[in-house]
């Protein structure tokens, strides 16, 4: 709930007005979006399909300083015709709040709302350079998976944003990084948190080297439980040869959804791999470097180890959803790989 | 002020007492505050209140104490509450669906608006204080609801069988709102209360806010459940015994679309619920649907008859009943609403080192539908498993009556593993210690597994001490002490021989009960 006493009530309801016009699509008052958002939930429910929410929200608009209400409305106009032009005509957007604006994606699961935030951070990407400027912070939620009513829904959603907010990976400024930038940074730094920490292996350490086998195994074993659900999973291992362990595993898996990639150095050497896609780069950073990076409609587990000293490896890790569908993003932009999840 | 009807805002946070005061405004109520439970009591005594906003953690008496408190007040007894709290939402004991309402933050202004007219709306009406009760033997219920549909009644018919069980009508202007009977609600819940002529009922002129979720007059409904009576009781010998279990006979998914849905449910049902009568009980269609679907497809060959369980089946020879295990499935599947997605429960199981993890399953194994490892577990022997309790993975899984697997998840105990136990948390129902011997980093490695996997959901732990011989009082109190053990916890030992069956039997009543599993994980 919020109370507008700055001007952003006017903005909005402005806003509402002028989206009347604009024909292309329709922007709603709070009461509509509840209203529609339950009975979504309802129709989800009763029929087993999944429904999505996005969320977007506009933090530190214009430096912080408050913009008068033409700038504000003119800002807000943008955003909404830029949503308006990547989604859905059968998804719905409207106010949630003073900062924020929701989108309700019917008949779409948890892969089909990181696509929507996908593309809604690209095109929205000039907001954030343009002036004035904002940042923006997009969270998803899908029922049921993640709430039993509509209300439950839009409160993990705003949760995910306020976490998101306060993340390590806000703080360490690691959204605009590359790939290789980013994994110098989590690995280079102590962190101890439930879902982001690093930690050391190998032979003086609490976990020997077999710990990335077993890890890899275990997350095939994940899939193997769940297999009509989807995910995907890039393996990075140095280098790939029929010898690896993981090649055994991954050619007794069987079909499955998750799309899965073994990542290594070098060119293609004729490795034959079962229930997955050989990606051989040439780039001589992978040799030093492994990599489990797996994201699914139940979990998310990425795992990064670089070589430090001797046959020791510092490693980071993290549960955070969304750590590890950027670090997928990163990897397919930097190595020019067909974006997908 | 439009009625100047008074409501009490007992709110600890003087930001959110501003809020509601802007929403009563809105709607020309007046608003009084509290910032504590005991203020909030005094004042609801005192004042000829309409509604009281409360927050569930108020302090000196909390929200749940208060709304007992107030409930057992005569003067009070009636009075609405609209229940304030941070996610996830607690139940409360005594909470009234209709009457009381309970919002989780954050929350639309507009959704507390209507919320808040809605309860005043419903208390606007006059009410009869008469309350209306007898026999089923002396007046069947079909007379009763009629009578209360003639004379367009507004309250709660509560019905108690003979046979054990009670069960709700909401009834609003002599229509049928609502039903509820023992898990099932409306008009499945209706028209199987409708089949009972023994009991007592008893009418309550209460004001009803429940949203009408029964469609058709109250003249439809009752012929239709008469019918659905009559039809049974005609086909009940073509239909399958309650106890008879089932399974499906072809794959499903190649069955061609647009089935009527009710044939989609019964066939999902059928993969984790055999037996017929928990099918029945389960479908959101009323019972002889259920029944005439069921044998229909038992005909077209879709599905097919595996046995009759017999009433032996139900003394289950293992750590628990049948009934039990359906217990623990269906609570599990409420937890994680993807009712298709949940057929397996996980345990974490920290072990001090990889060999009392093989004790342990060599222990489980004499436990009935216990399997050893799975196609990936860790291999007894291999440096992960005997190298000090750094194992991760499964390494046993034992199946339940209904289609239910509990698998024994390994997790490393090392530091800063917590990302790990989040990631692989999905269904998790318990944390199993295990240590074996008095080293300190052991003990506070155990703690802090503890730590964080109860941060993030409330599970049943079970604490084992895994030495030849079981501990002596003093050790016992330093393990107790160093694993932050409450008072109502056992300290469990592997040994004599036999004991992991007690122990099993322990953790299962502990994962039955109502606070366990009870909150969701905030990520994936």
């Amino acid at each position: 709930m919020n109370s507008a006493n700055d001007g952003t009530e006017t903005a909005r309801f402005s806003l509402l007005q002028e989206s009347d016009r604009t024909g292309k699509g329709r922007f709603y008052d709070s009461s509509f979006i509840s209203e529609y958002g339950r009975l979504e939930a309802v129709r989800s429910e009763r029929y087993g399909i999944p429904f999505s929410i996005v969320v977007l929200h506009v933090e530190s608009f214009h430096g912080g300083k408050v913009p008068d209400k033409k700038t504000l409305l003119a800002f807000l106009k943008t955003l909404v015709r830029s949503v308006h032009k990547v989604i859905r005509s059968c998804d719905i957007t409207g106010i949630l709040g003073d900062k924020s604006i929701i989108i309700l994606l019917p008949h779409t699961d948890y892969f089909g709302s990181l696509i929507t935030i996908k593309k809604l951070s690209r095109a929205l990407e000039f907001l954030t350079k343009e002036e004035p400027h904002a940042s923006l912070f997009l969270s998803q939620a899908t029922f049921p998976k993640d709430a039993s009513g509509f209300g439950e829904l839009v409160s993990t959603a705003t949760a995910r944003i306020s976490e998101r907010i306060r993340s390590q990976w806000e703080k360490l400024e690691l959204r605009s990084k590359l790939f290789w930038e980013t994994v110098a940074v989590l690995t280079g730094t102590n962190l101890d948190q439930s879902d982001l920490s690093t930690f050391d292996v190998g032979p003086d350490h609490d976990l020997g080297n077999s710990f990335l086998q077993r890890i890899n195994e275990t997350v095939l074993q994940e899939i193997r439980r769940k297999p009509e659900k989807k995910g995907i999973l890039y393996i990075g291992a140095k280098k790939i040869s029929k010898d690896l362990p993981i090649v055994d595993s991954l050619n007794s898996l069987g079909r499955t959804s998750t799309k899965i990639f073994l990542v290594g150095e070098g060119r293609q050497a004729g490795c034959d791999v079962k229930n997955a896609t050989a990606i051989y780069l040439a780039d001589h950073r992978l040799l030093t470097t492994y990599f489990t990076l797996f994201l699914s409609e139940d979990m998310a587990y990425g795992l990064i180890c670089r070589e430090s000293w001797g046959d020791a490896h510092n490693c980071f890790h993290t549960s955070d959803p969304y750590v590890v569908e950027s670090l997928i993003t990163k990897f397919q932009r930097d190595y020019t790989l067909q974006e997908q999840l | 002020m439009k009625d100047a009807k008074k409501i009490l805002l007992a709110l600890k946070d003087k930001e959110a007492v501003e809020e509601f005061k802007g929403i009563l405004e809105k709607g020309g109520w007046r608003a009084l505050t509290a910032q504590n439970g005991v203020k909030a009591m005094e004042t609801a005594l005192k004042e000829d209140l309409a509604l009281i906003v409360a927050d569930l953690d108020l302090p000196l008496i909390g929200g749940e104490r208060l709304f007992r408190i107030l409930r057992n007040n005569p003067h009070t007894s009636r009075l609405p509450f609209l229940f304030v709290s941070d996610p996830p939402a607690l139940e409360i004991r005594g909470f009234r669906p209709g009457t009381d309402v309970y919002i989780t933050r954050p929350f639309l202004r507009d959704e507390v608006y209507g919320n808040i007219k809605e309860i005043l709306l419903a208390t606007d009406e006059p009410h009869d204080d008469k309350v209306i009760q007898g026999r089923l033997s002396q007046v069947p219920l079909v007379d009763i609801i009629q009578m209360l549909h003639m004379n367009k009644k507004e309250g709660v018919l509560v019905v108690r069988s003979d046979r054990g069980g009670t069960a709700s009508v909401f009834i609003k202007e002599g229509r049928i709102y609502d039903a509820k009977c023992a898990g099932t609600e409306k008009e499945k819940a209706l028209f199987r209360i409708l089949t009972w002529n023994d009991g007592t009922f008893e009418f309550r002129p209460v004001p009803v806010a429940v949203p009408p979720r029964i469609r058709g007059t109250t003249g439809q409904l009752l012929m239709e459940a008469m019918r659905q009576q009559d039809e049974f009781e005609n086909s009940k010998a073509a239909f399958p015994p309650e106890t008879s279990l089932l399974k499906t006979a072809v794959d499903t998914s190649k069955l061609p679309d647009g089935l009527k849905p009710i044939m989609y449910e019964i066939l999902s049902l059928v993969r984790y619920y055999p037996r017929v009568k928990d099918i029945v009980d389960r479908s959101s269609f009323t019972d002889y649907e259920t029944y005439r679907t069921i044998s229909s497809l038992l005909d077209r060959g879709i599905l097919k008859e595996v046995e009759s369980a017999t009433p032996d089946a139900e003394g289950a020879c293992g750590p628990i009943s049948p009934t039990q295990a359906l217990r623990i499935k269906e609570k599990v599947v409420s937890r994680w609403s993807d009712m298709l997605g949940v057929d397996f429960g996980r345990i974490f199981v920290a072990a001090s080192s990889g060999s009392l993890l093989d004790e342990l399953v060599l222990a489980t194994g004499d436990i009935p539908g216990f399997m050893q490892g799975s196609p990936s577990s860790i291999n007894p022997g291999t440096e992960e498993y005997t190298a000090g309790g750094k194992a991760i993975g499964e390494i046993g899984t034992l199946k339940l009556y209904g289609g239910m697997d509990i698998i024994f998840f390994a997790v490393p105990l090392a530091d800063k593993m917590a990302p790990l136990l989040n990631a692989f948390s999905s269904n998790l129902i318990g944390l199993m210690l295990l240590w074996d011997e008095d080293d300190e980093d052991v003990l506070n490695g155990l703690a802090a597994i503890k730590d964080e996997v109860l941060s993030r959901r409330r599970v049943p732990v079970v604490h084992i001490y895994g030495g030849k011989e079981q501990p002596d009082k003093t050790a016992a109190k330093h393990y107790r002490d160093a694993l932050k053990m409450k008072q109502d916890e056992t300290l469990f030992s592997l040994a004599p021989k036999g004991s992991v069956f007690r122990i099993f039997k322990s953790y299962f009543n502990m994962l039955l009960k109502e606070d366990y599993i009870s909150s969701r994980v905030s990520s994936a």
